[in-house]
């Protein structure tokens, strides 16, 4: 039970659980205002999903940490402010800055404006693109509560547009459980027909094959799996599994020379969930952070 | 543990496809393979649903205007490029790596397989909107009236279903339903990837007053609408490609800075004079 003299060798996913603890590390991807009428309410836009970064390190023949370096064709390191962004176009490449991509629609890049609350439901899964979560910026806890409960209430969605990092957004802004998300849509001509593959097929079925499918569906239906949670990673379960039998049987383990500052971790939605509780704390905005033990 | 759900989908009819009179046709497919329910196998061609219209950029270094590159280099004073080829995985535990080789690594990948098989029956609102990932359209392969016995039976019942695959090297989860005359397949992001709704409630405590709420309320129901996607269009991806051709020309056009909205101060007011605005306008239509 004590854990003073001989630490317990931590399982991969405690040790990526632990480190994650440290200390929130989310930060937003957008912050403006949400505007409906008058009334403007400052918030921050967080991914909701963690991207998918490997939680496997690449390492040098010799078992040491690499980091990715950006170089020019020559070979030669770059710096951040070395780099920006071009468009080729008909064989010049046209840079393009920060201040252009927001200038470009000055309003709509700090400011999401609430022009039509339909059904939530009404928007078919064909439109949803990414998820994000809106937590109140720093003076305005009173208006974001109000529009949050007031959209749950009626059960409708906020549609708007907005630009986030150089790019326009049709964005689905709803409630659940008093706390604002969005869901960035695509815009109509980014989704396909599929009309033109023969469908919807004229003949109808004979009624042989209805039974027949009628009667195989019916079957999964009563297989009694119920599914209340989204799949499990199989393919992370594997890999812990196989880390976690190499480290006990001491095979293939390296000395970490020393802790890389950015290590991939699969506990950005614990980080996420850490900084919500912290912005919605009455009062005004404090950040919180986590004293270690 | 239960789990606080989205408020589920109405019966929206399953003639409804809800495409734009512009939308742009599916492509090539992008796999064949089998749909199996049951003893139920009907062959399948599957295509992307979405068509990216996104302005891409390349990383440019800003001197030679030359496209970057990125490699990988051992930490240290002097950094060692290592190439792609010659590196290991490691998975850090505590202060340490288990290093895996590449033969190791491949062992864990799924079997390869055609099949799209369906494991379940799950309520249309099973998963809300945070686990949905890509869509996908099945077409028929040959079979044509199996499909369509596909189609009906999915729309009569209602409910979809949830489907197993592995495609190009991943497995996937998805769901699998009927829409228009289509079947319609999303992929599934797994559990701890995305943050579910309602996960984090928000604290009881001061919210707003009686009156403010009322008056949200109105404001809200003065701006109902139905959802119409083509209602809407991508301005901003026109006017960067105009912003593109006019600096290549050589123009560069001056720029406005955007300036951040002052949150409200006063909620009451701030709604009714939303309000009262929003009334004398209409009423001057």
């Amino acid at each position: 039970m004590s854990a003073i003299k001989r630490a317990r060798k931590k399982k991969p996913s405690e040790a990526l659980k632990e480190k994650a603890e440290r200390k929130p590390r989310t930060r937003p991807v957008w912050s403006g205002t949400l505007s409906f009428g008058l009334v403007t309410i400052p918030v921050e836009m967080h991914a909701s999903v963690r991207e998918t970064a490997s939680s496997l390190r690449m390492l040098s023949p010799e078992g040491k940490p690499l980091k990715r370096r950006t170089v020019a064709p020559s070979g030669k390191p770059l710096r951040d402010s070395d780099i920006v962004r071009g468009y080729p176009l008909e064989g010049r490449m046209v840079v393009v800055s920060d201040e252009e991509l927001d200038a470009l629609a000055p309003e709509q890049s700090r400011d999401i404006s609430l022009a039509s609350f339909v059904p939530a439901q009404q928007i078919g899964a064909l439109y949803l693109e990414r998820p994000y979560v809106l937590a109140p910026g720093s003076s305005g806890q009173k208006p974001y509560f109000l529009l949050a409960d007031t959209m749950e209430k009626v059960g409708r969605a906020g549609i708007a547009t907005f630009v986030m990092r150089g790019k326009q957004q049709l964005v689905a802004i709803y409630a659940v459980r008093g706390l604002l998300y969005a869901h960035t849509l695509r815009f109509s001509d980014e989704v396909r027909d599929p009309r033109g593959l023969g469908l919807p097929i004229a003949e109808a079925p004979g009624a042989e094959r209805m039974k027949a499918v009628k009667s195989a569906l019916a079957g999964l239906a009563s297989s009694g799996a119920e599914l209340t949670s989204p799949p499990k990673d199989v393919y992370q379960e594997k890999l812990n599994a196989l880390v976690e039998k190499k480290r006990k049987a001491h095979r293939d383990v390296v000395r970490a020379p020393e802790l890389p500052k950015e290590t991939p971790s699969h506990s950005e939605v614990v980080d996420l969930i850490e900084v919500l509780k912290a912005s919605l704390k009455a009062g005004p905005k404090q950040t919180t952070r986590k004293r270690s033990a | 543990m239960a789990r606080p759900r989205v408020p589920p989908p109405p019966e929206r009819a399953p003639e409804a496809l809800q495409l734009a009179d512009d939308a742009p046709s599916v492509g090539r497919a992008l796999w064949k393979a089998e749909l199996s329910i049951g003893a139920e196998v009907v062959p399948v061609k599957l295509y992307t649903a979405v068509s990216d219209h996104t302005v891409h950029f390349k990383m440019v270094e800003k001197r030679s205007l030359e496209p970057v590159r990125s490699e990988m280099v051992e930490a240290g004073k002097k950094p060692r490029v290592i190439p792609y080829a010659d590196t290991l995985r490691g998975f850090q535990v505590g202060e340490s790596y288990v290093v895996l080789s590449k033969e190791e690594l491949k062992e864990l990948d799924p079997e390869a397989s055609r099949t799209i098989e369906a494991v379940a029956l799950v309520p249309a609102d099973a998963f809300g909107p945070a686990w949905l990932n890509k869509p996908y359209y099945l077409g028929p392969d040959g079979d044509a009236e199996g499909y369509a016995a596909v189609v009906h039976t999915l729309a009569d019942d209602g409910r979809h279903a949830l489907v197993h695959f592995v495609m190009r090297g991943t497995a996937y989860a998805g769901t699998l339903r009927s829409e228009g005359g289509v079947l319609v397949l999303v992929t599934l992001r797994h559990e701890g990837e995305a943050l579910a709704p309602g996960t984090v409630e928000r604290p009881a405590g001061s919210g707003p007053t009686a009156r403010e709420q009322a008056l949200a309320e109105q404001l809200v129901h003065a701006f109902e609408g139905d959802f119409d996607p083509s209602q809407y269009r991508d301005t901003y991806r026109d006017k960067l490609m105009e912003l593109i051709e006019a600096k290549a020309r050589g123009a560069a056009p001056a720029l406005k800075a955007p300036r951040k909205k002052a949150a409200t101060s006063e909620l009451g007011d701030a709604l009714a004079k939303s309000l009262a605005q929003l009334k004398k306008s209409r009423s001057a239509a």
